[in-house]
C-alpha cells in the first residue's frame, strides 16, 4: 500500500508537467525467460475441481505480438498431504496447463513443480481464507479523476461492495472485475491502491464503499462480477511492484528493477523464472447494473 | 585516549597563539565595509595598505581587521563594482575605521576597477569554490524568466542535476542530500519550489551565496560534498525602499528601510506563484491547483559600535491540490537570531540561535487519511574569528544540533476506517567544535589547517527492533532480498543513548603563488554526515524519507583531494582556474530492488550499504570585464556507486560491481555571454550541452494478470540521450528605473528527455512503446523589475 501512495502522488504531478512523445529506440535482445501465471482457487461455497496455469515465454521488448506460449512442459502440484496433480496441456490453447480433479482446500500449502526446456522450475504457496463480500452495490458517480477520459464526461454507475477485516490478523486482499463476463483491468494510478489492498490501517473494520475499479463507470443492464481473493504477505509484495511498475510514467521516475516473483529455478538460478503461484480463497458477488 | 590527544593538541595550540599573539608593540584596525547608498555590509571587500605589505578582506559581516606596527598608511578600500576609497591615516594607536564604499557607474567600470582586487581567484586560498552576486544572476537567461539563484549554479563546473529541474543538485559526484544548503545559517532541507522549477531563494532578499565544493572550512559539517552559503540582505538603513518584479509564474515584492537610522534596519520580501490563479481564470485545471509562497524577514540593530543583532526567518510553502484525490503541502521555516560581538578589534564573534522545521503532509482523500512529518532542529553556535597579527588568523567555535525526526503521522479524515498510526519518532544531539588556522607563511604561500570534532548521539525513546541476524536477507532460492526476523525491540527511555558516533575531519588548503597572475591550490578536506536521504527515486521528491545514522547505518564520511592551477591574463579581464578531485565516501545507502520505502518504520529492511568514488577535471574561463562578459565551464567527470551484497554469496546491486551513479554525466559544458550595449539595454545566451545520465532500459517483456510487463535487468546500464539547449536573454531598463527581461529558453526548441518510460500502449495491450517525456519545449518569458 505503502509505494502506492506516492506513486500516485507523482505520478499526478507528472500530468500536470510533462509532455509525452512516444520514441523510436534500439535495445539490445535480453535472455529468454519463463513466466509463470498460476493460481490454485477454493470458491467460497462451491466446489470446484478445475485449476488453471498459463505458462508464457518473454519476448524483445518491441515485438508487436502477444508472448510465446511455453508448450510441453511437465507441470505437477503437490499438496502437503502427499496427494499430487498433474496438469495437461489443453491442445486449444498452446501454454495453459489444466487439471481437472484438484478440489482446493483453506489452510493447505500448494507446492508447483515445472520440467521445462531441460530445467526444473519450483514454488510453493499456502492458500488463505478470504472474508466474504458483504454486500456489492452500485452508486452513480460524476467522473470527477482529474484527468478522466476525455469526452467521456458525466460518469456512469460505479459498483462497490462492502466487507468486513477480521480483527487481529494481518489480510491482504486482491480484487478481479468482469463486465459483461470479460475480465478487466487497468493499473492506472488512480487504481494501484484500489487493485490490493493490506489491512494494516483498517485491521478488524468494515470497509465500506471500495471500489475496485475507479475507471469503471457502467450503465444499465451490464452484469458487473466482483472476485474477492487472498493474498499472502509476499504475493501483495509481488504484485504492489508489478502494479504500480505498470503504472509508472512521467516526472517521478522510480529506477524500474527485475520483479521477482515466488518461483525458482532449481536447475540454473541465474536464468530465474518471472510471474507468480498463488494460491488464494476466493469470494465472489454479481449484480446487474439497473435503471435507478 | 581521543580526549588526552585533544588535551595535548590543545595545549600546544594555545602555546602557539600565544607566541603570536605578543606581538612586538603592533596596533590594529579594524571596523565595518559597507555599501553608503543601502548601508548593507560587504562581503569580501578588500584593505590594504598601499606601499605596505598589510591587507585584509571583510567576512559576512562586512567586518575586517589588520594589525600592523604603527606607521602613517595610506589605507586602500575596494570592492568589485564600486568606486575605490583611498585614505591617509597615521595609524599610531588601535582603533575603528569603518567606511562606506559607493556603487559606481557602470560606465566608469573600466577604469576603476583594476585597483580593487579583481585578481581574488588567484590570490584567495580557498579554491573550489563558487561566489555569485544576484547582479549577475539577474542577467543570466532562465526558464519563464524567472531569475534562479540554483539555476544559475548549476551553469558553473562541478554542479550539475540529475534531471531538467530536479529538485537537487548534485556538487562533484556528491548526492543531493550532501548539499549542506544554508540561509542566514538555518539548514535548508528541501531547497526547491515547484517540484524544481524553482529554488526557496528569493533573489529580491539574497545578497550573497558562496558555494564550496571543495576544501571546505571547518567551521562547516555536516555534509559529504559541498556547502551553498546563501545570506539574506540587511536591508537598506538609509533610506525606505520598495522593489519588486511581476513575472509569468510569480511576482515578488520588498520593502526594506532603517529602524534607527545608520544603525538598524529590516526588509520583508514576499513572493507568491499565481499559475494556479490564471489556470482556475480559464478554468484550465478544474479542481486542481498548484502554487508555492514565501516569506523573507529580517531585522538587524547596531548596539554600540561592538554589538550588533540580527533576527531572520524564512517561511515558505508549496501547496498541491489533484482534485478530490489529494491535497499534498511542503515547506521550509527557519529563524536565526543572531549576536556579532567584538571582545577587541582582533576577536570577532557571532553567536547564532538556530531553529528551522521542514514539513511535509499529505491529504489522501482516496484513502481518507492525513500524512504528516517533520524534521526540526534547534541549533545554538559560536563562533570566533581571531586576527593575531598580518600573517595570521584563528577561527574557532562550538555548537549543537538538537534533531527531532518525525517522519509521519497518519491520522483518519472525517469519519474513515483508517486507524491513527504514528511511525516512530527519532532523537539525536549533534555537538561539534573546531579550530582553523589561516597562516600567510610568506608572500607565495598561504595554508589554512583546521580540524573539526563532530559527534552524533541518537537518543531515545524510541523502540528499536532486534533482528535474528541482519534487518536484510537474502534469499538464494528466489534471488531477492527480504526483511530479516524480529526477535525482540528494545524500549530506550529518553534520556537513554540508542547508539552513538564521533570523529575528526580535518582540513587543509594551501596556496603557492608563481607570480601576481598565476597560482597551484591544493586541498583536502574530510566530511562527515550523520543524516541520510533514502530516495527510491532517480531525482529527489518531497516524499524522500531523511534518516538518521543509528543502530543499523552508520555515518557518511567523505575524503576529498582536490589541486587547482589559476592564471589571470589580459590584466586581469580574463580569468582561468584548471582544478582535479577525487572523492571516496563510504556508508553510501541504496535500497534493493522492490523496496518499500514510504510509511515504512524499519527502513533498515529495504536497503543496502555500500561506497562511492567521484572524480574529474574542472574547465573555467571567466570574462569579467568590457561589454562583453561572461564564462564558460566544462567539467569531464565520472561518480560511481558499488554496493555488495551481505556476504559473498548475494549478489548486492549489480552483482557488488561499480555501476554509475544517478548523477554522473561524463561531460558538462556550459557557456554565458551577457552583452551590453550600454547600461540600459544588454543580450545575453547561454548554451548548454551535457552527457545523458544513466538510466535501465528493458531487456525483454512478458504477460501477467492480462498487464504486458517489462523485464529490466541490471541498473544504470544505459544513457538518456545527450542534454543540450540554447537561451536568449534581452534586458532592457526603461525611464522609471524598471528592468524589462524578456527571454527565449530552448530556442531550438530541442526536446531534452527527462526520463524514457516503457509501458503497453494503452489501445493495444499486446504492444509496446518506449515514451519520452520532456519537459520544456521552447519557452518564452517576460518579467518586469521594479523599485522605488
Amino acid at each position: 500500500m505503502k509505494m502506492l501512495f506516492c506513486l500516485s502522488v507523482m505520478i499526478s504531478m507528472t500530468l500536470f508537467l510533462g509532455c509525452e512523445e512516444v520514441i523510436e529506440l534500439e535495445l539490445a535482445d535480453g535472455e529468454t525467460r519463463l513466466v509463470v501465471e498460476g493460481r490454485i482457487e477454493k470458491p467460497q461455497g462451491t466446489a470446484v475441481s478445475q485449476q488453471e496455469i498459463r505458462l508464457t515465454l518473454t519476448d524483445d521488448y518491441f515485438s508487436q505480438e502477444h508472448t510465446p506460449p511455453a508448450t510441453g512442459a511437465e507441470v505437477v502440484v503437490y499438496d502437503d498431504t502427499g496427494n499430487s496433480f498433474q496438469f495437461q496441456e489443453v491442445v486449444a490453447e498452446p501454454g495453459l496447463y489444466s487439471c481437472e480433479e484438484l478440489l482446493a482446500e483453506t489452510g493447505r500449502t500448494y507446492t508447483l513443480t515445472i520440467e521445462y526446456a531441460g530445467e526444473t522450475y519450483s514454488a510453493e504457496e499456502t492458500l488463505l481464507p478470504v472474508a466474504p463480500i458483504d454486500s456489492l452495490y452500485q452508486v452513480y458517480q460524476e467522473d470527477s479523476r482529474p484527468f478522466g477520459n476525455a469526452g467521456s464526461g458525466a460518469g456512469g454507475w460505479v459498483p462497490m461492495i462492502d466487507y468486513s477485516d477480521p480483527a487481529g490478523v494481518e489480510n491482504f486482499y486482491q480484487w478481479e472485475v468482469y463486465v459483461n463476463g470479460v475480465y478487466v483491468i487497468e493499473a492506472d494510478p488512480g487504481n494501484l491502491f484500489r487493485l490490493i489492498q493490506s489491512d494494516e490501517l483498517y485491521d478488524g473494520q468494515q470497509v465500506e464503499g471500495h471500489t475496485p475499479d475507479g475507471n469503471l463507470f457502467l450503465d444499465p443492464g451490464q452484469v458487473v462480477l466482483i472476485r474477492q481473493l487472498s493474498l499472502s504477505n509476499i504475493g501483495f509484495d509481488y504484485l504492489s511492484l508489478f502494479f504500480s511498475q505498470s503504472a509508472e510514467r512521467g516526472l517521478f521516475d522510480t529506477p524500474p528493477a527485475t520483479i521477482r516473483g515466488n518461483v525458482a529455478n532449481d536447475t540454473d538460478p541465474d536464468h530465474y523464472p518471472l510471474g507468480y503461484f498463488g494460491a488464494a480463497e476466493v469470494a465472489e458477488a454479481e449484480m446487474i447494473i439497473q435503471a435507478e | 585516549m581521543l580526549h588526552s590527544q585533544l588535551g595535548k593538541h590543545g595545549f600546544l595550540l594555545v602555546m602557539m597563539l600565544c607566541s603570536f599573539a605578543v606581538a612586538q608593540g603592533n596596533v590594529t584596525v579594524g571596523g565595518y565595509i559597507t555599501d553608503a547608498k543601502s548601508g548593507e555590509a560587504l562581503i569580501g571587500a578588500n584593505i590594504y595598505m598601499k606601499d605596505a605589505p598589510y591587507g585584509a578582506a571583510t567576512n559576512m559581516y562586512g567586518f575586517y581587521s589588520i594589525t600592523l606596527p604603527p606607521a602613517p598608511y595610506t589605507v586602500v578600500f575596494s570592492y568589485l563594482g564600486y568606486a575605490v576609497e583611498e585614505m591617509d591615516l597615521n595609524i599610531q594607536f588601535s582603533r575603528d575605521v569603518s567606511i562606506e564604499l559607493s556603487p559606481e557607474f557602470l560606465e566608469s567600470e573600466s577604469i576603476v576597477v583594476t585597483a580593487g582586487r579583481v585578481d581574488a581567484n588567484v590570490q584567495n586560498l580557498q579554491m573550489s569554490t563558487v561566489n555569485l552576486k544576484v547582479e549577475t544572476i539577474r542577467k543570466v537567461p532562465v526558464v519563464l524568466g524567472e531569475v534562479d539563484l540554483l539555476k544559475s549554479i548549476q551553469l558553473l563546473p562541478g554542479v550539475t542535476t540529475v534531471r531538467e529541474n530536479a529538485s537537487g543538485f548534485n556538487v562533484r559526484g556528491g548526492a543531493v542530500d550532501q548539499n549542506l544548503v544554508l540561509l542566514d545559517e538555518s539548514p535548508i532541507y528541501n531547497s526547491a519550489h515547484l517540484m524544481g522549477f524553482f529554488s526557496v531563494f528569493n533573489s529580491d532578499a539574497i545578497k550573497d551565496a558562496q558555494l564550496y565544493k571543495g576544501g571546505i572550512p571547518a567551521r562547516y559539517g555536516g555534509r559529504l560534498s559541498s556547502v551553498l552559503d546563501v545570506r539574506q540582505k540587511e536591508g537598506n538603513n538609509k533610506s525606505y525602499r520598495t522593489t519588486g518584479g511581476v513575472g509569468l509564474i510569480s511576482s515578488r515584492l520588498m520593502v526594506e528601510g532603517p529602524i534607527v537610522r545608520d544603525s538598524g534596519s529590516f526588509l520583508i520580501a514576499g513572493r507568491r506563484s499565481y499559475g494556479d490563479l490564471l489556470l482556475k481564470a480559464f478554468d484550465l485545471i478544474g479542481d486542481n491547483s498548484i502554487y508555492f509562497y514565501d516569506l523573507n524577514l529580517k531585522a538587524n540593530l547596531a548596539l554600540g559600535s561592538s554589538n550588533r543583532l540580527f533576527v531572520s526567518g524564512y517561511l515558505g510553502e508549496d501547496d498541491f491540490k489533484m482534485g478530490e484525490v489529494f491535497t499534498n503541502a511542503w515547506g521550509n521555516s527557519a529563524f536565526t537570531l543572531r549576536w556579532n560581538h567584538l571582545f577587541s578589534a582582533r576577536l570577532f564573534s557571532n553567536f547564532s540561535a538556530i531553529y528551522s522545521d521542514y514539513k511535509y503532509s499529505l491529504d489522501m482523500n482516496a484513502r481518507d487519511l492525513n500524512w504528516d512529518s517533520h524534521i526540526i532542529n534547534f541549533n545554538p553556535k559560536w563562533d570566533f574569528s581571531w586576527f593575531l597579527n598580518d600573517r595570521h588568523q584563528f577561527d574557532f567555535g562550538a555548537g549543537a544540533i538538537y534533531n527531532i525526526f518525525q517522519p509521519g503521522r497518519i491520522t483518519p479524515l472525517d469519519d474513515s476506517d483508517v486507524t491513527a498510526t504514528t511511525l516512530d519518532e527519532k532523537y539525536a544531539l549533534e555537538p561539534s567544535a573546531y579550530l582553523s588556522f589561516n597562516q600567510k607563511v610568506n608572500d607565495r604561500v598561504n595554508i589554512q589547517y583546521g580540524l573539526r570534532l563532530s559527534a552524533f548521539s541518537r537518543l531515545g525513546s524510541q523502540a528499536i527492533y532486534q533482528y535474528e541476524s541482519t534487518p536484510i536477507l537474502y534469499n538464494a532460492d528466489l534471488g531477492v532480498y527480504q526483511n530479516g526476523v524480529v526477535v525482540d525491540s528494545v524500549n530506550y527511555a529518553s534520556d537513554e543513548t540508542i547508539s552513538q558516533f564521533y570523529g575528526l575531519e580535518p582540513r587543509f588548503s594551501a596556496r603557492y603563488l608563481f607570480d601576481e597572475q598565476t597560482s597551484l591550490k591544493l586541498s583536502y578536506n574530510r566530511m562527515r554526515q550523520y543524516v541520510h536521504l533514502i530516495s527510491n527515486n532517480t531525482s529527489p521528491t518531497p516524499l524522500d524519507i531523511w534518516a538518521p545514522s543509528g543502530p543499523f547505518i552508520e555515518p557518511q564520511i567523505a575524503d576529498q583531494f582536490a589541486a587547482g592551477f589559476f592564471h589571470n591574463f589580459a590584466d586581469n579581464i580574463y580569468e582561468a582556474s584548471l582544478e582535479i578531485y577525487y572523492k571516496a565516501m563510504r556508508n553510501q545507502i541504496d535500497y534493493v530492488d522492490g523496496a518499500d520505502l514510504t510509511l515504512n518504520n524499519t527502513l533498515e529492511t529495504e536497503i543496502l550499504i555500500g561506497e562511492g568514488r567521484a572524480y574529474g577535471a574542472e574547465l573555467f574561463i571567466r570574462k569579467n570585464r568590457g561589454r562583453l562578459t561572461g564564462w564558460l565551464s566544462y567539467t569531464l567527470a565520472r561518480t560511481e556507486r558499488r554496493l555488495p551484497g551481505l556476504t559473498s554469496d548475494d549478489p548486492g546491486i549489480n552483482n557488488g560491481e561499480y555501476y554509475p551513479a544517478n548523477s554522473d554525466k561524463t561531460h558538462d559544458l556550459s557557456v554565458t555571454a551577457v552583452y551590453e550595449f550600454n547600461p540600459a539595454w544588454s543580450v545575453s545566451s547561454n548554451f548548454i550541452y551535457a552527457s545523458g545520465t544513466p538510466t535501465t532500459y528493458p531487456a525483454s517483456k512478458y504477460e501477467y494478470a492480462g498487464l504486458t510487463m517489462t523485464q529490466f535487468e541490471d541498473r544504470n546500464q544505459q544513457r538518456l540521450p545527450a542534454y543540450h539547449r540554447l537561451d536568449v536573454g534581452v534586458t532592457l531598463q526603461d525611464w522609471l528605473r524598471g528592468d524589462w527581461t524578456l527571454s527565449l529558453y530552448n530556442v531550438y526548441n530541442h526536446k531534452n528527455a527527462y526520463s524514457i518510460q516503457f509501458e503497453q500502449d494503452n489501445n493495444d495491450p499486446t504492444k509496446t512503446q518506449a515514451v519520452m517525456t520532456y519537459i520544456f519545449g521552447i519557452v518564452p518569458g517576460i518579467t518586469y523589475n521594479f523599485q522605488f
